[in-house]
């Protein structure tokens, strides 16, 4: 690897969930907030913990943990909401939100600080593309393409 | 209070009905995330919102199927 791609940050941001951590570009994320009224959505499945009221838009908060087999999430006094961009290729509308254990933390990444995961360390689950390891801590990596297929079957 | 859809009409019986004019909501696509809970779609297609308040807009045709889902006809 050259020294040009081991400088090359990428601007991130760690978002704390039960038990492990995701790790997201920056870019993806639209807003931070703190938890407000949460409207249920009947019929949904248990990881849509239901929607939010944002931006004039109805925003669905799921629990990733309820994603990837764990048990699904409530919303706690630590807890934050995380408000990403539309996946590629979904309206422009199409906001959706994942619930943060606490708040999240920016992570400067590059190639000299990040180091690969051990995939039998990381949840067998298509919804994460790979796991990584900074400053000695296991990260998620989402990957959003098996995100769009989870939300929008 | 009865909805129409297509060749279908399903009644619901409502405590209390508000009529609102178009101009007094403010109703957004909204597509709930999952997989659906009939095979006629999700129960809701959009959604008004008033400030951090939101109202979920059924859709008749997924309300409709749910319901034959638990039996019933229309």
């Amino acid at each position: 690897m050259t020294a040009a791609a081991d400088d090359e940050r990428i601007h991130s941001l760690e978002i704390p969930l039960i038990g492990t951590s995701l790790l997201v570009p920056s870019a993806a994320v639209a807003e931070v907030t703190n938890p407000f009224d949460l409207h249920p959505v009947p019929g949904a499945p248990a990881w849509l913990l239901g929607v939010i009221g944002w931006r004039a838009q109805a925003v669905p908060l799921i629990s990733f943990e309820g994603m990837i087999g764990q048990a699904a999430t409530s919303v706690q006094p630590s807890s934050k909401i995380v408000v990403f961009y539309p996946i590629t290729g979904r309206r422009e509308s199409d906001f959706y939100a994942i619930l943060s254990a606490s708040e999240p933390r920016p992570q400067s990444v590059s190639a000299a600080t990040i180091e690969t995961e051990d995939p039998t360390r990381i949840p067998d689950t298509p919804l994460i593309a790979a796991g990584v390891r900074i400053k000695g801590r296991t990260l998620l990596i989402p990957d959003f393409d098996a995100l769009r297929a989870a939300f929008y079957p | 209070m009865f909805l129409g859809t297509g060749s279908s009409v399903v009644g619901l019986v409502a405590d209390d009905v508000r009529l609102l004019g178009r101009t007094d909501l403010h109703v957004v696509p909204f597509t709930p995330l999952g997989t659906p809970p009939t095979r006629f779609g999700h129960l809701f297609n959009a959604a008004w919102v008033d400030g951090q308040r939101v109202t979920l807009v059924l859709d008749p045709n997924g309300l409709i199927g749910f319901l034959r889902g638990l039996g019933g006809t229309a």
